[in-house]
């Protein structure tokens, strides 16, 4: 009798430490007997618009953005494109802002994407930055050559890359201020990791 | 082996109690420490729901309007308002589900969005137009509840879960009924 009451006592003893580890790993917010389908915080985030341009060669470039843009096109003076299309994001109270150049070269020729070659397509905005930082990102299957500083303002980036006659620039830039910083960035980020070339 | 039998006697004992906080954790009302929020300010008083979460304003342009999240663990909530006239108004108010609506789940990347059930219902003071769909993202299924409010500003609220979750259902229900209007002291 007092072998089985041991064994029952062993029992509960090793329940009791299961339920102690349980309760000691549950999540903050109350224990849970079941698994709880809790969503995850990247299911929904971001609002994504579909974007879409033709390229010189019939492809598409398709890619989410974050926000809306609206189509302009632009003067080609000062600039080596024969065609010059912006896609800019407009909103008075966004934290967030960007602008997309699509410029169709007339020939075949290697641009240099340089503070300088930023400056004639976005003026005073490309000018005025003070760069902290220069490198090369992927996306969409080009090789973008990054500028990434800063103004008064702002944080900016510069974005230009190249694939044939097709020239693509981004600038994208966020307030200072912005209270969720990391969320427009990663936000930009996804919006660049869904570029594709179809 | 006296001392031993004492410190087993102590983790049964306690395991016991943990077992009992847990059993009251999952009696007492979800919603016990939720906060009732404003979600729109007018000139007579304000509009509250409850939330698990403090609402955030969604920091990007959004066409417009203004746009407030929430991530609630089980449900994510949204809310978008607006002051509209006329037909944009309309399009609110009709059986049918609003083109704008079926915009914003197109934003979130949800497909397949099939309307399930539509009903005009009274919620404490406030009437509404309530949605209930369901829909597809990444494999995975959907059900999203919509109340649609004409306010001094449009105010459309969406709740999305995870479809056949009982949980996020009754949580979704349970702030879905909180929506109040509380008058201003005069």
């Amino acid at each position: 009798m007092n072998i089985i009451w041991k064994l029952i006592k062993l029992f509960l003893v090793l329940i009791s430490i299961g339920v102690i580890a349980a309760y000691r790993n549950a999540p903050e917010e109350g224990f849970r007997w079941h698994e709880a389908p809790e969503m995850s915080t990247q299911e929904f985030d971001c609002l994504w618009y579909p974007f879409k341009a033709n390229l010189s060669d019939g492809k598409v470039l398709a890619m989410d953005l974050p926000m809306e843009v609206v189509e302009n096109h632009e003067s080609t003076s000062w600039t080596p494109f024969v065609e010059l299309t912006s896609y800019e994001s407009k909103g008075e109270h966004s934290e967030g802002y960007i602008k997309m150049m699509h410029g169709v070269l007339k020939e075949s020729q290697t641009l240099t994407f340089d503070q300088q070659f930023f400056g004639k397509l976005y003026l005073s905005q490309a000018r005025n930055l003070q760069v902290n930082d220069t490198g090369i990102r992927r996306a969409g299957g080009m090789k973008f050559n990054v500028i990434q500083g800063e103004t008064n303002q702002s944080k900016e980036a510069f974005m230009g890359a190249q694939n044939g006659k097709d020239v693509w620039c981004i600038c994208i830039a966020w307030s200072k201020e912005a209270k969720d910083e990391d969320f427009v960035i990663d936000a930009f980020e996804k919006s660049l990791d869904s570029m594709k070339i179809q | 082996m006296n001392f031993f039998s004492e410190l087993c006697n102590r983790v049964i004992y306690l395991a016991v109690i943990l077992l009992i906080a847990a059993g009251l954790f999952n009696i007492l009302p979800a919603s016990y420490s939720w906060n009732a929020q404003q979600i729109a300010n007018e000139w007579n008083g304000e509009l509250r729901v409850k939330l698990p979460e403090k609402i955030e304003i969604y920091p990007l342009n959004t066409k417009g309007w203004l746009v407030q999240q929430a991530q609630c663990g089980d449900f994510f909530f949204d809310m978008h308002s607006k002051e509209l006239k006329g037909m944009e108004k309309n399009d609110f108010l009709t059986e049918e589900p609003p083109k704008r609506l079926m915009e914003t789940f197109q934003q979130y990347q949800l497909e397949n969005v099939t309307l399930k059930d539509q009903k005009r219902e009274t919620i404490h003071n406030v009437g509404v137009r309530h949605y209930s769909f369901t829909g597809e993202k990444q494999g995975k299924d959907y059900e999203m509840e919509v109340i649609t409010t004409p306010r001094h500003d449009m105010l459309v609220m969406t709740y999305i879960y995870h479809a056949g979750s009982k949980k996020a259902k009754d949580e979704v229900e349970e702030s879905i009924s909180s929506l109040e209007f509380v008058e201003r002291d005069k």
